[in-house]
């Protein structure tokens, strides 16, 4: 079964289409990095998935079941890249109520896990407010972690993060795809797409114009972002 | 190796009724968080003590040189005062929801709600919740604030201000799910203009409905068929004013009320179905 699926979708705003007629089918357990320049879809997509938007044409599911379902999104997870957290809310509280819309049946626990993996256990009674980016975008992804989920969305997920916060995610991703989760990572960051996702996907001007693992894009001796390059700018 | 699924990882579905109490309760304490609430505990605060002023005084009134019985007189100006705070409250919710569901939505903290399990109604009634518990709570201190002052001075019954009281709550919905629809298609300053516009407009209309005034055309198909946002407040304080003004057919009114109310708040969550987030 596919972990999602995107099957001949356009999305259109007036005349322009942002999704060009794209398929896409990713198998569950794999991860794939989603590329492209600025404006190519990537964000469209995502919304798409996540049934924030309704394709013009087309199908989008996830786990079998239209993205529109609600249900189709249980034990899926996700952070966005203009991450924007209840300020006045404790770390804590906050995973608490993402435990709860999760539908975890032992939040606690499963809230210290996130926390002690994201290095958060000494912040979890401040106010979010309270917190740096880095830590802020620490949150996102403890919220992220919860579960853990079986399918995790990640919109340009190391913004904000220090080297060190770039390493640690890096890390959280690699466990979670060892324990069978289906990763998909929207971003600008070749290097970032190479070292986590064993799939890639280049989207331009709403049509994928690449997709397979690295090797299969780049040629031989060809860096993935080499490729990018020479993809785009053909 | 493949992905645990949702069970194998120990989620369980949560009830949409969970959902959206802990939802809800997200709601209100944003609500509670807003910038114009202690203005509006202060105009509460104001209302009591005009309220206050306005229940004690006992004027000899004469009509056409004729002594009008005191306790006419008090019904009518106690359905006008209890009228007037029962607007204000309606203004109030609909203020408040005039940008409640917007703001998480423009400023993308609900994505991260919306990206779990939770079904968009849910989202949007839980929204509009709790912008009612607030303003209704409010009402409900201006409101029964005055019966019980009009209740010891006057000598008037407080049944009718409970009743009052929930065509109020009606009305909040009523007028609250209205303006969450009109923010999602115009800006924030327009959907608080027209939610004043809309509450005393047909305030007016109401008032001059129930005082037996002949309304015709676009006026009188407000009053027969549009929520009867004040003619509901009115109708539920007839005890106090009945052998002075006609009043029409509660049934009706409550209907139109119930209605209007259920209404408003599914035109709501099919509006916010439509909307696309980004």
């Amino acid at each position: 079964m596919y972990a999602f699926e995107l099957a001949g979708v356009t999305k259109r705003y007036g005349r322009r289409a942002a999704l060009d007629n794209v398929s896409l089918a990713v198998p569950a357990g794999s991860a794939l990095g989603l590329l492209g320049p600025n404006g190519a879809g990537k964000t469209t997509a995502l919304r798409l998935l996540l049934g924030f938007a309704s394709p013009t044409a087309g199908s989008v599911r996830l786990r079998g079941l239209p993205a529109s379902s609600p249900a189709a999104r249980r034990g899926v997870a996700y952070l966005p890249e203009r991450l924007r957290l209840p300020a006045r809310a404790t770390v804590r509280s906050f995973l608490r109520l993402h435990a709860a819309l999760a539908g975890l049946g032992t939040p606690e626990r499963q809230i210290d896990a996130a926390l002690e993996t994201t290095g958060l256990v000494e912040r979890a009674e401040d106010r979010i407010g309270e917190l740096s980016k880095g830590l802020t975008q620490r949150v996102g992804f403890a919220q992220a972690l919860l579960g853990p989920p079986e399918l995790l969305l990640l919109d340009e997920p190391t913004s904000g993060l220090d080297p060190i916060g770039i390493r640690d995610a890096r890390d959280w991703i690699q466990k979670l795809r060892e324990r069978g989760c289906t990763v998909l990572v929207s971003s600008h960051v070749l290097s970032e797409v190479e070292r986590t996702c064993d799939r890639a996907a280049i989207l331009h001007e709403g049509r994928v114009i690449a997709e397979g693992t690295t090797d299969e894009i780049a040629a031989p001796g060809e860096s993935l972002e080499d490729a990018f390059l020479r993809l785009v700018q053909a | 190796m493949s992905a645990p699924g949702p069970a194998a990882a120990g989620l369980t579905a949560p009830s949409p009724l969970r959902v959206w109490l802990l939802l809800t309760r997200e709601s209100l304490a944003d609500a509670m968080r807003r910038r114009i609430v202690p203005l509006i505990a202060a105009m509460a605060l104001l209302s009591l003590f005009l309220v206050d002023n306005c229940t004690g005084c006992s004027p000899a009134i004469e009509v056409q040189g004729q002594a009008v019985a005191g306790g006419e007189v008090a019904g009518v100006l106690a359905v006008s005062l209890l009228v007037v705070l029962g607007l204000w409250t309606l203004v109030l919710a609909g203020v408040l929801a005039s940008d409640h569901l917007m703001e998480p939505l423009a400023d993308g903290s609900a994505t991260l709600v919306l990206s779990r399990p939770v079904s968009r109604a849910s989202f949007a009634l839980s929204r509009l919740a709790g912008v009612l518990l607030l303003s209704f709570a409010t009402g409900a201190l201006l409101l029964l604030a005055a019966a019980v002052l009009l209740s010891q001075r006057q000598g008037l019954a407080v049944a009718p201000a409970l009743a009052a009281l929930g065509a109020c709550l009606a009305g909040c919905v009523t007028v609250g799910g209205l303006a969450m629809l009109a923010s999602l298609l115009l800006p924030r300053v327009a959907a608080a203009l027209l939610v004043f516009g809309f509450v005393w407009g047909i305030g007016v209309v109401n008032a001059a409905g129930c005082s037996g005034a002949q309304l015709e055309g676009l006026l009188g198909a407000i009053h027969r068929l549009g929520p009867p946002l004040a003619s509901s407040m009115i109708l539920a304080l007839a005890a106090w004013v009945e052998p002075l003004v006609p009043l029409g057919d509660a049934a009706d009114v409550a209907l139109r009320s119930a209605v209007w109310a259920g209404a408003s708040a599914t035109l709501l969550v099919l509006g916010f179905r439509r909307r696309e987030l980004s």
